[in-house]
């Protein structure tokens, strides 16, 4: 409605400005050409009148001249009364009206004695003679027997009571038949013809009828005998005539009454004087009609083009306008309907136009949207926000047709290490791969795998991935427990196969934990952080296995836990201690080695074993801390014994997978000796061998730099896991540590002899120290030493001691 | 008359006039013979002579009368002043009241009573009647004035003036009335039971509202035609004002036309004979004069115009049917209310001029 009327305001003054425009120009216009007009007409119209009124007078004067020398007239002005009477009145009289049927204008026609006595009278008007004597009245006392000329002058005719223009002349004649030759003519009467002065006013009936001119006739004297507008202020017309400067037939403006007039005058003839009057106010009577109609022409078109403007405006820009509202409120509250495009080729078109096709992109960019908000961008699996919107209704649905439901939890084992080592690339491209074998182990047409499919709760198994590495699947319509099951496994011998990626051979495996429906939890929840629980268990059971839910996990996970928070407090309040185990060189009595462990003794549980607080520090990231306080503290022990002079001495620290993944093992070795001063060929950082092998390239470049920095490095536990000969020639090592399974059976297993003369021979070749763990008989020294191993380390010699007795161990060796 | 309606311009008036108003009865060229034949020329009303006596006078005389007719008395006035008096005429014959003006004038020459023995058959009382008049001219004929009409047409009874003033439906347009204020006022103010003289501004007032109201009934203000081709008789007027004898004219050419003197009474008019001033012959005109008083010529030319006689002489040679006639000769009744014109000082003739000029223009 506001467009409308915006609209509408445009427009009609647009429409409007022109009309009135025009309007006011044509006013100006016509009033300036109804001036200049009128005052052309009333010069016309004195020309007119002079020449008509003369013309008059003229014909007039003729008549009278004429008159004067007829036969009968003379005779019967100088006759007597008998003859007058008896003889002479019929005849003249008859005479006279003919002639005044020839001239009817000439309406009164007399003859008076000098004495004023009306003789004879002709007349062709009915009114009765009001008296024969005349010497009274004011027209014969204007009568000038001196002037033998015809004269005329206005002047009142009281017979009938109306002004009239007289025409006289005196007559002066001798008695044809009595007076004698040469005597003086006498004045015998007057001969007069009265005529009316309304030929003067009838004049302006032949002007058009729109040009208001009154004319005004006086006699010299200003009495005014004749009007055609007996409501004009004559008297003050003569006097504002005579006051100003106004004369002759100059047209001049004059207000009357508050009105406006041009006014001229014009003498005809010494006794008769005309003024034209023109009201200018009438005269604008065209120009004011003219704004009249301009005005109503302006309503008019303001009202019949305001309703054309507004069904136009209304069909072709408010509707479509209304119907694309209606389109973007639907828009607005998520009906993405389809928007019929007008056929208009305007802009409204174009804009329907737009707009559908805006709609079109919404409805598809919103579905983009929405797959965002329900699928994983990178693998194109349903995400964490799908898992449990359709959680809660395969529940609902499991419980409708009695089946049972899994919920299975993994994530991937070493995907950090790829990430870190081959780049995030690689690890999404990985995260890629992985997304799709999940796919596989399942029948296509059971997943649900669309945005459709999620709403219409499509098939009856989801895969999503929830984040980071962590994939979860629900499998519902389970008929039993079986069906989960078989579906893990295949998950896992899928894991297990090698990942080629960009030239990489990729071996990963999962850990998977299962939760079941109803019973290991009755909400989306509960069974999520249930098939967690399994999926840890599955991990501390060395991974690469699943796990079903069992309610002593949570115990386990709760100890564990218990365990995480108790390690916290040890750091905080220094609990550990390091004990050292003497490693003994079989060729230099001088040389002094220890293995630094760790050993952990609370007020509350005692001692408690590396083996059982070791995994949890490094599943938590607390080992990176523990790391750090065994690196200082063997650190200050050694320099503490070198300066105590046992200058030839090494010790071994433990350095886990942990450290060299996701701590930062160089700045850490490089601030501990550092801190104390130390030569770092007093320090060997042991690694184990399935730490490195994990992620190859990271671990040869930190183990470079770990050299670089002086310290050396120990291959602990080889020969169990993966343990691979090629490792040894590209890992920067400087020991073997050969593990004690390999001690162990030393002495009865062939195969383990015939192991460890391969280690022994190729370190040997490669220039590596050999290191037997876990020696502890004579004969097992005996076999060792025969094979050419030179460092010995285990319960046959010392187990591992408290400082101080430790370095007493070599101080009695060497004594004894 | 048609001859007016050819008067256009006041300037040619005058010599239209005369050409147009004046016939001349011997329209021939005089023949050489009666060149040194004198010439009288007598100036009268047309039929308002007889044609026997002029042809002896002629024929006793050896000279040739010429006729001038005029058509009315205003003609006949307006023909003497434009003539200054009648110049070229010989004898006037004309109503005793026109005469008065012209003695007047001086238009009328003086009569020696020597020279017309014949004088003594006039009756004196007809001489007696207009005093002035005795020196000056000799009566001619006398008469009344009455109504002829078709009583074939109208069918009530006529005996009134009002009959004629105050006519029946049926005579519209159909009345001719004498273009006289003489009779047609003075016989209007008779039929109002006024006197035909009557000045008085009352009844004159109430005269001319007779006449206005008579004027849709006037086809036309003038005197009949008395010969064949008169309109009273073919048919086309009904009623009109008419002199007596010329009434009985009338009723000689059709016996549809009647003829009656109304009984309110009427005016007694007597027409004169003169010899006018300007005359070149007036012996001669003195000798006609005397001719046509013999009582032989008199009753001669009562009978032929039938009109009553002055001349009491010729009343033995008029037969009895005429000298009986009511028409010619008015009972005693009729003569009682009947009136002669009177003369009235000119301002009063000037007032009936007026009313009468007011009605039939």
């Amino acid at each position: 409605m506001k467009l409308k009327t915006k609209l509408l305001g445009i427009l009609i003054p647009l429409i409007l400005i022109p009309i009135l425009g025009i309007g006011i120009t044509a006013y100006e216009y016509l009033q300036h050409t109804a001036l200049q007009s009128a005052r052309s007409q009333m010069s016309s119209l004195a020309k007119q009148l002079d020449v008509t009124v003369k013309s008059h007078i003229e014909n007039t004067q003729n008549s009278v001249g004429f008159l004067s020398k007829n036969h009968l007239i003379q005779e019967y002005i100088t006759s007597n009364e008998d003859s007058r009477y008896y003889l002479l009145q019929k005849p003249l009289t008859r005479f006279l009206k003919k002639h005044q049927a020839t001239y009817p204008d000439q309406y009164e026609i007399r003859i008076l004695l000098p004495d004023g006595y009306e003789e004879l009278r002709v007349t062709n008007q009915a009114y009765k003679n009001q008296t024969d004597d005349e010497s009274k009245t004011p027209f014969f006392k204007n009568l000038t027997p001196e002037n033998i000329n015809i004269q005329h002058f206005l002047y009142m005719n009281e017979d009938n009571r109306s002004s009239a223009l007289l025409f006289s002349k005196a007559l002066v004649l001798n008695n044809r038949t009595t007076d004698a030759h040469g005597v003086q003519a006498t004045l015998r009467g007057f001969l007069s013809v009265t005529i009316k002065p309304n030929f003067i006013t009838k004049l302006l009936t032949a002007l058009p009828s729109d040009f208001p001119a009154d004319l005004i006739v006086t006699n010299q004297s200003n009495v005014t005998y004749l009007t055609t507008n007996a409501s004009l202020p004559i008297q003050d017309i003569i006097k504002q005539y005579t006051n100003s400067s106004i004369n002759g037939t100059k047209i001049s403006p004059i207000t009357l009454n508050k009105e406006q007039y041009l006014i001229s005058s014009q003498e005809i003839s010494e006794n008769i004087r005309i003024f034209i009057l023109v009201n200018t106010n009438a005269l604008f009577d065209v120009a004011n009609k003219l704004s009249r109609t301009v005005v109503i022409l302006s309503i008019l078109v303001v009202l019949t083009s305001s309703l054309i403007l507004y069904i136009v405006i209304t069909k072709t820009i408010i509707s479509p306008l209304i119907t694309l509202n209606e389109a973007a409120n639907n828009i607005s509250q998520g009906r993405l309907e389809h928007i019929e495009s007008s056929t208009n080729k305007d802009e409204i078109g174009d804009l329907f136009r737009s707009f559908a096709e805006m709609s079109h992109n919404l409805k598809s960019s919103t579905k983009q949207i929405e797959e965002l908000a329900y699928f994983d961008n990178l693998t194109g699996l349903p995400n964490k926000v799908t898992f449990f919107e359709t959680i809660g209704r395969l529940i609902e649905r499991s419980d409708k047709n009695q089946s049972k439901l899994a919920v299975i939890f993994f994530d991937l084992d070493n995907f950090k290490n790829i990430n870190d080592g081959l780049g995030h690339q690689m690890g999404d491209l990985l995260l890629m791969h992985v997304g799709t074998r999940i796919k596989d182990c399942l029948r296509d047409s059971d997943l649900i795998s669309n945005l459709h499919e999620v709403y219409s709760l499509q098939g009856s198994h989801l895969i999503s991935r929830m984040g980071g590495d962590e994939f979860a699947l629900i499998l519902s319509n389970l008929s039993q427990k079986d069906e989960a099951r078989k579906i893990a496994v295949r998950i896992l011998t899928e894991l297990a196969r090698p990942f080629l990626l960009d030239s990489h051979e990729i071996y990963i495996g999962a850990s998977i934990g299962l939760a079941l429906y109803p019973e290991n939890g009755e909400t989306p929840e509960t069974l999520l952080k249930h098939a967690d629980i399994a999926m840890y268990e599955a991990k501390s059971k060395g991974k690469n296995n699943f796990q079903f839910f069992e309610e002593a996990m949570t115990d386990i996970l709760n100890k564990r836990l218990t365990l995480e928070a108790a390690i916290r407090v040890a750091i905080e309040k220094n609990e550990f201690t390091l004990h050292y185990q003497p490693k003994v060189s079989l060729e230099d009595n001088s040389r002094i080695e220890f293995e630094a462990l760790i050993r952990w003794i609370t007020p509350n549980r005692g001692f408690v074993s590396p083996a059982d607080f070791i995994p949890i520090a490094e599943e938590s990231g607390l080992i990176l801390q523990i790391g750090d306080w065994v690196l200082n503290e063997a650190c200050r022990q050694t320099k503490q014994w070198i300066n105590q002079g046992h200058t030839n001495i090494q010790i071994s620290v433990n350095f886990s997978p942990v450290q060299i993944n996701y701590g930062n093992p160089i700045n850490s070795v490089k601030a501990a000796l550092n801190k104390h001063q130390l030569n770092p060929r007093h320090i060997e950082l042991e690694i184990t061998e399935s730490g490195l092998m994990q992620n190859e390239r990271v671990a040869i470049a930190y183990l470079n730099s770990l050299k670089e920095l002086g310290v050396s490095i120990a291959l602990d536990d080889f020969g169990t896991g993966y343990s691979s000969l090629a490792y040894l020639q590209r890992f920067p090592i400087d020991t073997l540590k050969i593990d004690r399974a390999f001690i162990n059976d030393v002495e009865h297993n062939t195969d383990s002899q015939h192991v460890l003369d391969t280690i022994l021979f190729l370190a040997e070749k490669l220039n590596l120290k050999t290191v037997a763990e876990g020696v502890e008989t004579e004969s097992q020294l005996a076999l060792i030493k025969d094979k050419g191993c030179k460092i010995i380390q285990g319960y046959y010699f010392s187990k591992p001691l408290p400082a101080n007795e430790a370095m007493t161990f070599f101080m009695q060796k060497k004594g004894g | 008359m048609p001859a007016f309606t050819q008067f256009v311009r006041f300037f040619s008036l005058l010599p239209l006039l005369l050409l147009s108003n004046i016939s001349v009865a011997q329209e021939s060229t005089p023949s050489p013979q009666k060149e040194s034949a004198k010439i009288l020329t007598l100036y009268n009303w047309s039929e308002y002579f007889d044609e026997k006596i002029i042809t002896s006078f002629e024929a006793k005389y050896n000279v040739s009368i010429h006729q001038v007719f005029y058509e009315t008395d205003e003609l006949k006035d307006e023909y003497l002043i434009s003539t200054n008096g009648g110049e070229g005429l010989d004898i006037i014959i004309g109503s005793d009241v026109s005469f008065k003006t012209y003695i007047k004038r001086n238009w009328l020459a003086s009569i020696d009573n020597k020279k017309i023995p014949n004088l003594k058959n006039i009756d004196t009382r007809w001489r007696d009647t207009s005093p002035t008049l005795i020196p000056y001219s000799v009566p001619y004929l006398w008469g009344t004035v009455g109504i002829a009409y078709r009583k074939d047409k109208v069918l009530s009874p006529v005996s009134s003036w009002l009959d004629l003033f105050r006519p029946t439906a049926e005579l519209k347009n159909k009345i001719i009335m004498i273009d006289d204020s003489r009779d047609t006022l003075g016989l209007a103010l008779k039929a109002l039971g006024y006197s035909t003289n009557s000045t008085t501004p009352f009844e004159l007032g109430s005269a001319e509202k007779l006449l206005r109201n008579q004027r849709p009934f006037v086809s036309k203000y003038s005197y009949i035609n008395l010969s064949e081709k008169s309109s009273l008789v073919t048919g086309d007027t009904w009623m009109t004002m008419v002199y007596n004898g010329d009434g009985l004219s009338l009723k000689d050419i059709n016996p549809n036309i009647e003829f009656i003197v109304p009984k309110e009474g009427t005016n007694l008019w007597v027409d004169h004979i003169a010899i006018l001033e300007k005359s070149k012959n007036k012996k001669l005109a003195y000798t006609f004069i005397n001719y046509i008083n013999t009582p032989k010529n008199a009753a001669q030319l009562a009978s032929a115009l039938n009109f009553a006689s002055p001349n009491s002489s010729a009343t033995p040679h008029l037969e009895k049917s005429f000298l009986n006639n009511t028409a010619i000769y008015p009972e005693i009744t009729i003569l009682d209310k009947s009136e002669a014109f009177a003369e009235f000082t000119p301002r009063k003739q000037k007032k009936r001029n007026e009313v009468y000029m007011r009605v039939i223009e």
